[in-house]
């Protein structure tokens, strides 16, 4: 299948691989990653309006978080 | 009433694997996830899908103040009680996206810092979402169907 949507390359994605990490995704591929989320986001909001983005950050240590 | 799906197409969102470690131990789980566009369509967020939660939930710092939250939020956070402790929040309305379908929902954003290695940067909750989709889990498949109602 190709990979043109966020989701798509989200569904691919084994999250084991980037547990503590902030990953920033244009256009389906993956772009940068870094333990700093904010500078991931910041990245992606610069980016143009027409480019499709996603930021998946990943915990390592968490049972659950109901509210 | 019967439940026929047939005819509607659903938005479909993995199930994830996750190693998680609870007091030093390695546990594998595997939990719903959505990705969600929020504020604008093209900007997705990674956000787990939770039946528990009444609302829908992220952190003002980084991910509200970058969205501008912090310029409308005014008087004292709201308190919210979970299975798991309390937490100090700021609700305000902000639209996301669920495929197509854009949704105004409240969002509480956590007055303290987001933790990469313990947090999600978004969960989402029911109120609103669930009124406007059901919502299908197939564990077995590691899937989940939104179906537009």
């Amino acid at each position: 299948m190709a990979i043109k949507t966020a989701l798509d390359r989200f569904n691919t994605m084994d999250l084991r691989d980037y547990a503590g990490m902030a990953v920033g995704i244009i256009d389906g591929k993956i772009a940068f990653k870094d333990k700093n989320p904010r500078k991931v986001m910041k990245r992606l909001l610069d980016q143009q309006e027409d480019k499709e983005v996603a930021l998946i950050c990943v915990p390592k240590v968490k049972m659950a978080m109901s509210l | 009433m019967d439940l026929d799906y047939s005819k509607k197409e659903p938005i479909v969102f993995p199930y994830k694997h996750q190693d998680i470690y609870v007091k030093g131990k390695l546990e594998k789980v595997l939990r719903p996830m959505a990705l969600v566009g929020v504020k604008k369509q093209n900007f997705k967020m990674n956000a787990l899908i939770d039946t528990g939660s009444d609302r829908t939930i992220s952190f003002l710092n980084p991910f509200g103040y970058q969205f501008g939250v912090g310029d409308t939020i005014e008087g004292e956070p709201d308190e919210l009680r979970g299975l798991t402790g309390t937490e100090k929040a700021f609700p305000t309305h902000m639209d996301i996206w669920i495929g197509e379908h854009r949704l105004n929902v409240p969002i509480f954003w956590v007055t303290r810092p987001f933790k990469i290695n313990e947090d999600y940067e978004m969960i989402l909750g029911r109120k609103i979402i669930f009124d406007n989709f059901d919502v299908l889990f197939r564990q077995k498949e590691k899937k989940v169907y939104f179906y537009k109602i």
